[in-house]
């Protein structure tokens, strides 16, 4: 592919979550003031050795120990039902607008992506990002409101919304295989887990 | 073998019960296990199913750990001192077997497995119930292996195995039981990472001789049937090898 000028378009970011959910069928969040910015986070384990400088020095090999993705985004022009939808599914999937489920409760609770349940159902939401001119959209298969979910200013003005969302490799068994994450292989443990693709959830 | 980084793989931990613990299996149904490159591992759901038989109906994955399994052999030896070399300096030592102390950090388990691998240290579930809704212990003074083979019914020993995807050098301990402070089990609102001791000890069961065959040519050495009276005799007892349990 021939280097060019890179331009997403208007992003506009859809959601979608558990099935018994207000977000169960695809729902638009909103458009964005800014670009939405991507910044995947890379985890890697030295190896030290004495001969190399030990702890002073240079690694001599690394590990790699997964990653995960950071996705930041000012909704302008939003759906503020949604976005509430969106902050209770971060919040553990409680009953109502605002209600935080139990300390220590899980998000996937070893279910399916989308799996219903209520607040025993799956609660990570698939982020999708458009992009109408190059064509490359992101998918996030399992994301989260996160730290400081959202800032919104309420005022005169229009409220400008700032977003984080963190997408984790979730996946019902460690061990791999499960229909949560269908390109692992049961016994090969997080090889082959989608963190995101350039597809659109429907 | 070159010289090269030690690298185990992230660790399945699974136990492998006596006979009469058959109806614990865990282990999905129509789950088969192959041997790719030499490491033993679940078969994905594709593959022909007919790679391998279905696993033992007492083989069950205790669980996955948040941190490094930790394998420490204890050697004992025992000093003999002459007088000519003073009482500090021994001149000979003695060798007197090990065990192997593992200890496991489990984070994804199964806790009715775990549960089962404490009863069973206690000297098993005397009362035959299949799910014992408390912790029951065997009176005091019972054997584990009651002499029997391991794995059989009535060996309350368990075998442990800790798989290896990456190096391919799975560990398996034929005969362990949960010791001393078996288990430490923190309950509270963050997942329960569980700590487990479990030791590995070279069991063996009463009637193996030295040598261990029969012979039915009198004159030649084991001539006779193997008597179940026979003494316990360490040479050569196995204490861990590199074959997974399946």
């Amino acid at each position: 592919m021939p280097r060019d000028w890179q331009i997403n378009g208007p992003a506009l970011v859809t959601v979608k979550g558990r099935s018994d959910s207000f977000i169960g069928t695809l729902s638009q969040l909103g458009l964005t003031s800014e670009p939405v910015t991507i910044t995947p986070v890379f985890h890697h384990k030295d190896i030290r050795l004495d001969a190399y400088g030990g702890m002073d020095g240079v690694p001599a090999e690394v590990q790699f120990m997964l990653s995960e993705v950071r996705v930041d985004m000012t909704l302008i022009h939003y759906d503020p039902v949604i976005l509430d939808v969106c902050m209770n599914e971060s919040m553990g999937g409680a009953p109502l607008i605002g209600q935080m489920s139990y300390a220590g409760a899980t998000l996937g609770n070893n279910g399916a992506r989308f799996a219903p349940g209520g607040i025993l159902g799956n609660h990570y939401i698939g982020l999708n990002i458009s992009s109408p001119v190059v064509g490359k959209p992101y998918r996030f298969f399992y994301t989260f409101l996160t730290e400081q979910p959202v800032v919104i200013p309420l005022g005169a003005e229009k409220s400008m919304v700032k977003c984080q969302w963190r997408c984790i490799p979730y996946t019902q068994d460690p061990l791999g295989g499960s229909p949560s994450q269908p390109f692992t292989v049961a016994g090969s443990y997080a090889l082959g887990a989608l963190l995101w693709d350039n597809g659109a959830d429907t | 073998m070159p010289r090269s980084w030690q690298v185990n793989g992230p660790v399945m931990v699974t136990i492998k019960f006596g006979d009469h613990c058959s109806g614990i299996c865990n282990i999905p149904a129509g789950t088969r296990y192959v041997i790719a490159s030499g490491v033993t591992q679940r078969a994905s759901p594709e593959a022909p199913l007919n790679t391998l038989p279905p696993p033992s109906p007492t083989l069950c994955e205790l669980g996955i750990t948040s941190e490094p399994v930790r394998i420490t052999p204890k050697f004992n030896h025992r000093p003999v001192f002459v007088d000519a070399l003073g009482p500090d300096t021994p001149g000979e030592l003695l060798w007197n077997l090990m065990h192997v102390d593992i200890r496991i950090p489990l984070i994804h388990y199964d806790n009715a497995i775990l549960e089962k691998c404490l009863i069973e240290s206690m000297g098993g579930d005397g009362f035959g119930r299949a799910l014992p809704t408390f912790w029951p212990t065997a009176p005091a003074g019972s054997p584990l292996g009651n002499g029997l083979f391991p794995t059989t019914s009535g060996n309350h020993y368990v075998s442990l195995t800790l798989t290896s995807p990456v190096a391919a050098n799975p560990y398996r301990f034929r005969a362990c039981y949960m010791a001393e402070q078996p288990v430490e089990l923190p309950l509270g609102a963050e997942k329960s990472v569980a700590l487990c001791h479990f030791r590995a000890i070279p069991y063996t069961y009463y009637s193996r001789t030295f040598g261990d065959t029969t012979s039915a040519v009198p004159g030649v050495p084991n001539y006779g049937p193997i008597l179940p009276s026979s003494e316990l005799v360490s040479s050569g007892l196995p204490i861990y090898d590199h074959i997974a349990d399946t």
